[in-house]
């Protein structure tokens, strides 16, 4: 038993010794102690080194405001940077090591740094390191390698997370007194509850309680609300689990941690759960934080918040010293001198306030506290623990102290400078918070959410009003959902309070003989080392907005984010700005409300599962061909498939050589595909494309062209009617949703009255897209019932059939510029159909080819493709597709499309190129240089001015049946200037001059498609 | 119509096989737990009839045009479903002029046709996506915790109970969600998403034991 675990008392289990190791020293404690008790059970107060000074960090809290006791929790895979020792239950061999120290924590070579402390002030890395400018690269990467503080893992995270959503009808953030009340309040009520806390066992502050409730042990009286809870079937409780942010319409997040409290051979199952949360009703009951008090080396290990040395003693049995000051400005303190009282220490209690009364003051003395009133800590001595308090009278005015000092040898300094709210949850969602001048803490005012905040994080500080307020809390959101709902707490809490009406003193920054930056620096953030003097230098550099002050200072930013500290720190501003505090406000508070892992993030949304891969029904076959693939939104398609030994040039020469020669077949199922029905549907196509569709006949199909309402290029494809009223229109496979989004929402906001229905029917067809001169005599062999005669059968028509059995229906369109029957079959006998092709085109030679020959001998043809030819800023004209514009009717974009300026022919415009070496495969995206001389320019780099540009490349191919590259690209005036020579040139610098010509390559008169 | 023995997600019909989209999924794993044991039972219903219908729910024609043609109301209550035992025949709603019929596979062209003929002159459609849909039936004691993970909509016993359907996202998917009892629920899914959809289905239900079926 070591000399600080108490002999008795507290609730962790004596009869589970738990051993551990920090540093490489194994040492012990008891299931239920958390890292911080246990260490501070075996004496060890030294945790690590602060950010910038390395000065030595100790346990100072007890639970999130830690802004010191940061450990490198785990090895290997599973090892997690500064991990709060005061957050981490213990567990039986449990492997934590100091962090930002080196070689170890009791001797750290940077701690160097503490003593040139003076020469590292606030803003020193902004005005050190401005100049030279060129410079930065070779401080920044000095400056990166010292800062930070723990050390992440290099392995993949081996554990699993996962996501689950869950409704509530009122949720209840944290289950001490006022959460617990609230919750019990709800579940008499009636309603459906899910209460959440942070700890391992419900409680709270109640887990540290020494007072009673309801004539029994505040403990006990937590069990029985416990027991309470979860007798009922509509309560749901989750441990280890904590709110991490509120978001608008009451939507929370939690994050469970279900098993980092076991041993890593106990641990099974995901580790983290994400919980979303849908609450109709909220209760926050988060508690509150204490403040620290701002003195002279107020940092040094062995200082501790008067809150937590008595959750120390009176949870953990643990006390943090023998013998203490206890520092000071409010009565609440005073519970906290009693409980080391109790624990057999010697207590010198330091109170700011000369006028200072309260019953709790008159107990302490009588239990034998020494109490000096009017007095402050102005120092405190030592090198890696407190060794001595330098304890100052106030002057009258409370401004100054007197010369006079008192030295005591202490080996804890407990500290008390108020509590603040835990107002974060409630200012996630933009709530408002008021400055209680009374209080001295910013409690909740108005929230947009449907919320209450109980207890403490009310500013409610007294045990029994936080359960009275809890409660009536807890009722009156059950009864917002159900308004005869009620409920009794059945006892009266306030009947038996002796600690109403405590007080508080302002003591922001304990005053000193000397200005504070002659003063032994006194910390506001000991995370990031910003003192006191930092924050009015601040201001004496011109940062007043407390934003600023923060961004200069560093003060708030680390992985406690400032609970402890932050309000002594905007105090200390507003003094220095000669304002009030409310004037001077607070940082924002924004989510994560604690550091959370990626892992919970991420959830199963990872590998194969990180976004949906939708596959169309051949995608097995093109896996057992060994196709590579192309993403094409979330599709997977085909690239190209390559033999054993080809690379994609040597593949899609192959593949782009037979579609010309015999047959080639691709998976086209991806395309979107929309069905519209309805009386005013061939109206409706004529206003959504540039091109008429009034005169379509049933049996025929038709290109558009589609524009969005600023005139530019949208989408494209073919629109086929399938009979009276009904048509089928094929979309890019990317543009797929947005299309039919664009169509809903003209139909459904402009155009009311058109009687038009649209279904998407992309994943009902599946289309095998079969290509080349010999693409009709397969066709023919597996479908008996379609006369294939190009009378019957004419180019831009479709005809229903029956292909190897199947329905289907065989479309006369085509992408290849080559004879082309689309199969369009229903998708669960694609596969049948599929394979019947390929097997009736044996004798053919019959290939599958992907979506790079698809490209290549398109752009053959000059087909585009919306979205490589087109970047949302080109409009028909530009793509050579005037012609098609209808002057008989109105369409979307036609009004924008007319303007002057977008017919310009000084506008890009698509054009076709071909090396004039015959050889040269362009690079896509290289640019077209204005002026060739200005070739010359590019071989003096840096460039003085921009060269002049005339557009650039946009496809670019090696074409087998023309025997030279090809290229389409977009060229200012480029439909004038057919026949003349360009220079071209990409971003690795490679130059060739090019031949702007027609953007059809192949079979100008297209007789290979009809 | 000759319609022979029917495997799970292949089968021959009319000389014809079909191939749901989960063909191979389903034969390349069967769970890590025995029926008995799972907590989550998960099998695929491939191939039934999925009927678009569009119409003007205020119009009694369009109503009884329905009802008439394949034997269930059509529920105009939002968020639920009409389940007609004799023929099979499900119809969901799925917003305010739009509704979805689930059917056994033979009967797509006679339904398909006795819609679009009780229709006449009425503003109303049909659509066959038949293929372009399948369905995964989700049983077993902790069939909601699954789709809890997926989903946002309250599928808790108390909200989402026998005749409730709902669309909203199940993973990175659309769906439309059914319940049929307190432990078997079911989802449609669109067939280019129903693998992505099950690997998610199979993944996250690993620690509740699931089984194929």
């Amino acid at each position: 038993m070591s000399q600080y675990r108490l002999p008795q008392g507290g609730i962790v289990n004596r009869d589970a010794p738990l051993s551990f190791q920090f540093n490489g020293k194994t040492l012990s404690g008891f299931a239920g102690d958390t890292l911080a008790s246990a260490l501070l059970a075996n004496g060890q107060h030294l945790i690590g080194r602060s950010f910038k000074y390395h000065r030595p960090r100790g346990i100072i809290g007890q639970g999130a405001e830690d802004p010191n006791a940061l450990v490198q929790l785990g090895e290997g895979s599973r090892t997690i940077p500064n991990v709060r020792a005061t957050q981490t239950e213990l567990y039986s061999g449990l492997v934590a090591n100091s962090v930002n120290c080196w070689p170890s924590v009791d001797f750290d070579v940077m701690a160097v740094n503490q003593y040139a402390s003076r020469l590292l002030p606030a803003g020193f890395y902004y005005k050190t390191f401005k100049w030279p400018a060129k410079a930065w690269h070779f401080y920044e990467e000095r400056i990166r390698a010292s800062a930070g503080l723990g050390t992440i893992p290099n392995e993949p995270d081996p554990d699993r997370y996962e996501h689950v959503h869950k409704h509530a009808e009122v949720m209840v953030v944290g289950a001490g007194a006022a959460g617990l009340a609230a919750a019990l309040a709800a579940s008499r009520a009636g309603a459906q509850i899910l209460l959440v806390d942070d700890q391992a066992e419900l409680g709270g502050g109640l887990l540290a309680e020494q007072r009673q409730i309801n004539s029994m042990s505040a403990y006990d009286w937590a069990k029985s609300v416990e027991a309470e809870l979860r007798d009922n079937p509509k309560v749901q409780i989750l441990t280890r689990s904590t709110a991490i942010g509120y978001y608008d319409h009451n939507f929370l997040t939690v994050v469970e941690r279900r098993h980092d409290h076991l041993s890593e051979s106990d641990r099974e199952g995901v580790r983290e759960r994400l919980w979303k949360v849908r609450a109709r009703e909220v209760v926050l009951a988060q508690g509150a934080f204490e403040r620290p008090m701002i003195y002279g080396y107020n940092d040094l290990p062995g200082t501790l918040l008067a809150g937590a040395v008595e959750t120390y003693i009176n949870r953990y049995a643990v006390k943090p010293g023998n013998k203490a000051v206890l520092f000071t400005n409010n009565d609440n303190a005073y519970s906290s001198a009693m409980a080391m009282l109790s624990a057999g220490m010697e207590v010198q209690v330091v109170d700011s306030r000369a006028d200072a009364e309260h019953p709790l003051i008159a107990q302490a003395t009588a239990q034998g506290a020494d109490v000096l009133k009017g007095y402050v800590v102005t120092k405190a001595k030592g090198g890696k623990h407190v060794k001595e308090a330098v304890i100052q009278q106030l002057t009258p005015d409370g401004r100054g102290v007197v010369q006079d000092k008192q030295q005591q040898e202490v080996d804890l300094i407990a500290v008390s400078g108020g509590w603040n709210p835990a107002v974060h949850l409630h200012s996630h969602t933009g709530g408002k918070n008021r400055w209680d001048d009374e209080k001295l803490c910013f409690v909740p005012d108005s929230s947009p959410q449907r919320q209450v905040s109980v207890g403490s994080c009310n500013g409610s500080f007294d045990l029994y009003e936080s359960i009275n307020e809890g409660f009536a809390g807890g009722l009156s959101a059950a009864q917002k959902l159900n308004s005869t709902a009620t409920a009794e707490l059945g006892f009266i809490p306030a009947a038996e309070s002796e600690t109403a009406d405590m007080r508080v003193s302002a003591m922001w920054l304990v005053p000193q003989n000397t200005t504070p930056e002659r003063s032994p620096k006194a910390f506001v953030d000991y995370q990031n080392d910003t003192s006191a003097a930092d924050i009015r230098l601040a201001v004496r550099e011109g940062f007043h907005s407390v934003e600023h002050v923060k961004r200069y200072t560093a003060m708030g930013f680390g992985t406690d984010q400032g609970k402890m500290g932050n309000i002594n720190g905007m105090a200390i501003l507003a003094e220095a700005l000669g304002q009030s505090i409310p004037e001077t406000g607070t940082t924002t508070f924004r989510p994560l409300y604690t550091p959370t892992s990626m892992g919970a993030m991420a959830g199963s949304n990872l590998d194969d599962l990180f976004d949906p891969i939708r596959k169309t029904p051949m995608h097995a076959w093109h896996t057992s061909m060994g196709a590579t693939w192309e993403d094409v939104g979330q599709w997977k398609r085909a690239w190209y498939y390559p033999d054993a030994s080809e690379d994609m040039h040597a593949a899609t020469k192959r593949e782009s050589t037979i579609i010309h020669s015999n047959v080639a077949v691709l998976d086209a199922s991806t395309l979107g595909k929309i069905d519209i029905q309805g009386p005013d549907a061939a109206e409706f196509l004529n206003r959504v494309y540039i091109n008429g569709f009034k005169l379509l006949k049933p049996g025929r199909c038709r290109y558009g062209i589609m524009l969005n309402d600023a005139g530019f290029i949208m989408d494209d494809g073919v629109t086929t009617c399938l009979g009276e009223n009904h048509y089928l229109m094929t979309t890019t496979t990317g543009g797929a949703a947005a299309v039919l989004n664009h169509l809903e929402l003209w139909l459904q906001t402009e155009w009311p009255e058109l009687k038009v229905y649209l279904t998407s029917v992309t994943d009902h067809w599946a289309t095998i897209s079969v290509n080349g001169p010999d693409s009709r005599k397969i066709v023919e062999s597996l479908c008996s019932d379609v006369d294939f005669d190009s009378e019957a059968f004419p180019f831009m028509s479709f005809q229903d059939g029956t292909v190897a059995g199947a329905p289907c229906r065989i479309m006369r369109i085509s992408f290849s510029g080559e004879l082309t029957y689309e199969i369009n079959v229903p998708a669960h006998m694609a596969r049948h159909v599929w394979s019947a092709v390929f097997k009736a085109g044996e004798a053919y030679q019959i290939t599958p080819y992907g979506t790079e020959t698809m490209h290549i001998v398109r752009a053959e043809k000059g087909f585009i493709i919306v979205g490589q030819e087109t970047d949302g800023s080109m409009t028909a004209h530009d793509v050579g597709y005037g012609g098609m514009f209808s002057s008989k009717k109105e369409f979307i974009g036609k009004r924008s499309a007319q303007r002057v300026h977008l017919k310009s022919p000084e506008r890009k415009q698509l054009v076709g190129m071909k090396p004039v070496d015959g050889k040269t495969v362009a690079m896509e995206g290289a640019h077209i240089l204005t002026n060739a001389a200005d070739v010359a320019l590019l071989t003096s780099l840096p460039l003085k001015e921009p060269i002049k540009m005339d557009g650039h490349i946009t496809s670019s191919y090696y074409s087998p049946v023309m025997g030279h590259p090809i290229a389409l690209a977009v060229v200012k005036g480029g439909q004038q200037r057919h026949g003349e020579k360009v220079m071209v040139s990409d971003h690795l610098g490679n130059v060739c001059e090019m031949e702007i010509c027609a953007t059809t390559f192949y079979d100008l008169e297209g007789a290979k498609q009809r | 119509m000759s319609s022979q023995t029917q495997t799970n997600s292949k089968a021959v019909f009319d000389d014809v096989t079909w191939e749901s989209p989960l063909v191979e999924a389903v034969a390349a794993y069967q769970g890590n737990a025995t029926e008995e044991a799972a907590g989550v039972i998960l099998q695929e219903l491939p191939f039934s009839t999925y009927l678009n219908i569009r119409g003007d729910a205020e119009d009694s024609k369009f109503l009884t045009a329905v009802k008439k043609a394949c034997g269930v109301e059509v529920p105009t209550k939002p968020n639920t479903y009409n389940y007609d035992e004799k023929t099979g025949h499900v119809i969901s709603w799925l917003s305010p002029d739009e509704w979805l019929l689930i059917a056994p596979r033979e009967s797509v062209a006679k339904l398909e046709a006795a819609l679009r003929k009780g229709f006449g002159g009425l503003h109303a459609a049909v659509t066959d996506n038949s293929h372009g849909y399948t369905a995964i039936t989700i049983n077993g004691k902790n069939a909601r915790e699954l789709l809890a993970k997926g989903t946002p909509v309250d599928v808790s016993v108390e909200h989402f109970t026998t005749g409730d359907c709902a669309q909203s996202l199940l993973a990175k998917t659309n769906v439309l969600m059914w319940a049929e009892t307190d432990s078997q629920l079911g989802v449609v899914v669109r067939r280019s998403f129903a693998d992505y959809l099950w690997q998610w289905l199979i993944h996250s239900a690993q620690d509740f034991g699931v089984h194929v079926r």
